[in-house]
C-alpha cells in the first residue's frame, strides 16, 4: 500500500473509525491512539477491498475488536483510582444524548451506533461483529430501553 | 424470524422516534482537522519506521537536466523526453510529437536515399532487402540469456542520477539479407522497480542506424525516444509504462535503419 492509497482510504474513512472507537473508549486521547492502530493494522494487512463498502464494514470491525482488546487489557491492569495520571486532554463537552450513549455498556453502544448512526441492518451488524444475530438483536432491544429510560420525553 | 436484513426487525418495539437524536449525538464526534493531521501524520511515520510503505512507480516525467550519457558516464544536456509525448532539445526547447514524426520520415527517407545510393556503389542490392528496410516488421520475441551482458538502460526513470548503467554494447551479429544488425536483448540486469508493466524497447540497429539525432518510434502516436536518450545502439532499453501502448500493439517500426521491438516484462 503507498503513501497515497493510504491516504485516500483515511481521509474516506476516518471519521467512521474514529466514531466507532470513541463510542468505545469514550474519550478523544484514546480514541486517537486507537484510530492509527486501526489504520497500521490496515497498512499492515495489506488488505485489498472490493469497494468502499467493504473497505468501510472491513475498518469498522476491526475498530471494534482492537477497541474491545483495549478496554480488556485495561481493565487487566484496572489500577487504585488515586494512582491514575491526570487526564492528558481536557474532558470534552458532550451532547446529552451522547453522554447517556456514552454511559451504555460497550455491547449497547455499539450497536446502537451501527443501527442508528451507520444504518447497517441486523444481519450486517452481526457479520460485522461476529456476534450471532439473536445477541445483537438483544443487545439492540435492551440498549433501547435503556435509553427509553434515561432520556425520558426526548426518546419515544 | 429467520434473519436480520431490515430494519422492521425492531418494529414491534416503541416506534424510533430517538433515531435523530441518536444521528444528531453522534454526528457530534468528530475528530478536528488538527486531530485528523496529527493522527495521519503519526500512522505514516510508523509505517515508513516499519517499512510498509509501498514506493508508488516512477512515472515518465519532463527530465529538464542533464542526462548521464550511458555509453561515456558523464553527464551532458541532451534532449529528453517530456511528460507530453515531445521533446527537449538540448537548448531546452520543447519539440512536440510532430516533430519527431517529421525528423523520423526524414530520416526513413534519408535512410532510403542512403540504402538506395550504397547499393548502386556497391553493384546492386537486393530488392527484397530494400523492401524490408523500410517497412513495419514484427520481430520474433527473444529473450535470451546469452545477451545478458548487454546494459540495460532505463530510459525514463524519474533521477537521471539513479541510473546506474553497465555500459558496452556486444558486437551486432550481420544479417545476411538486409544488412541489418540483430542484436536484440531484453536483458533483466536491472530488475523492475515497480509491478507495474515495463516495456522493453529493444533496439535493433545496424549499420544504417540512426545518427545522434534522428528519432526512433515504436508507435508514431504514443512514444519516440532517441538514439543516445535511452536507446542505445545495439542495447535494450526499458521504458517505463508507455500510455496506450500495450504490448498488443507493440509493432516493430523501422526508422532511419532502426528497428525496436517491444516485450512486456513485468
Amino acid at each position: 500500500m503507498d503513501q497515497q492509497e493510504i491516504r485516500a482510504i483515511y481521509a474516506r474513512q476516518v471519521d467512521t473509525v474514529y466514531r466507532v472507537c470513541y463510542t468505545y473508549m469514550g474519550n478523544a486521547t484514546d480514541t486517537e491512539d486507537a484510530v492509527q492502530d486501526v489504520f497500521l493494522k490496515l497498512i499492515r494487512s495489506g488488505q485489498r477491498f472490493n469497494d468502499q463498502e467493504h473497505e468501510k464494514a472491513w475498518l469498522i470491525r476491526v475498530a471494534a475488536n482492537h477497541c474491545k482488546d483495549l478496554l480488556k487489557a485495561a481493565s487487566r491492569k484496572n489500577s487504585p483510582l488515586d494512582a491514575a495520571p491526570e487526564p492528558a486532554a481536557p474532558v470534552e463537552e458532550l451532547d446529552t444524548t451522547l453522554e447517556v450513549v456514552n454511559s451504555l455498556e460497550p455491547k449497547y453502544r455499539e450497536v446502537i451506533y451501527l443501527y442508528y448512526y451507520e444504518g447497517y441492518s441486523g444481519a450486517e451488524i452481526a457479520r460485522m461483529l461476529g456476534q450471532p444475530a439473536s445477541t445483537v438483536r438483544n443487545n439492540l432491544h435492551d440498549a433501547r430501553l435503556i435509553l427509553r429510560s434515561k432520556l425520558g420525553g426526548d426518546w419515544r | 424470524m429467520s434473519d436480520m436484513d431490515d430494519r422492521d426487525l425492531f418494529a414491534d418495539d416503541e416506534p424510533i422516534d430517538g433515531d435523530d437524536l441518536i444521528t444528531s449525538a453522534f454526528d457530534s464526534i468528530n475528530p478536528s482537522e488538527a486531530s485528523k493531521a496529527r493522527m495521519l501524520d503519526a500512522i505514516l511515520a510508523t509505517a515508513a519506521e516499519e517499512g510498509l510503505l509501498r514506493e508508488r512507480p516512477a512515472q515518465m516525467q519532463v527530465i529538464e537536466g542533464g542526462r548521464r550519457d550511458v555509453t561515456r558516464g558523464r553527464h551532458d544536456q541532451r534532449s529528453t523526453r517530456d511528460a507530453r509525448g515531445g521533446y527537449r532539445g538540448r537548448s531546452g526547447r520543447r519539440f512536440g510529437m510532430g516533430a519527431g514524426i517529421a525528423v523520423a520520415a526524414c530520416a526513413v527517407v534519408l535512410a532510403g536515399v542512403a540504402l538506395f545510393a550504397g547499393g548502386m556503389l556497391g553493384g546492386g542490392f537486393s530488392k527484397n532487402a530494400g523492401t524490408q528496410d523500410v517497412s513495419y516488421e514484427a520481430a520474433p520475441a527473444q529473450r535470451s540469456e546469452d545477451t545478458a551482458d548487454l546494459a540495460v538502460y532505463d530510459s525514463y526513470i524519474a533521477s537521471p542520477d539513479e541510473q546506474d548503467v553497465a555500459a558496452g554494447a556486444a558486437a551486432p551479429e550481420a544479417d545476411s539479407v538486409t544488412g541489418m544488425t540483430n542484436a536484440s536483448t531484453s536483458s533483466q540486469a536491472n530488475p523492475p522497480k515497480s509491478l507495474e508493466s515495463r516495456i522493453t524497447l529493444t533496439c535493433d540497429l545496424g549499420e544504417y542506424a540512426c545518427d545522434a539525432n534522428a528519432f526512433v518510434f515504436v508507435d508514431e502516436a504514443q512514444v519516440g525516444a532517441e538514439i543516445g536518450d535511452g536507446i542505445v545502439q545495439g542495447q535494450s532499453c526499458k521504458i517505463h509504462s508507455i500510455k496506450g501502448v500495450s504490448q498488443d500493439e507493440a509493432v516493430c517500426f523501422k526508422s532511419g535503419g532502426a528497428y525496436l521491438r517491444m516485450d512486456k516484462v513485468g
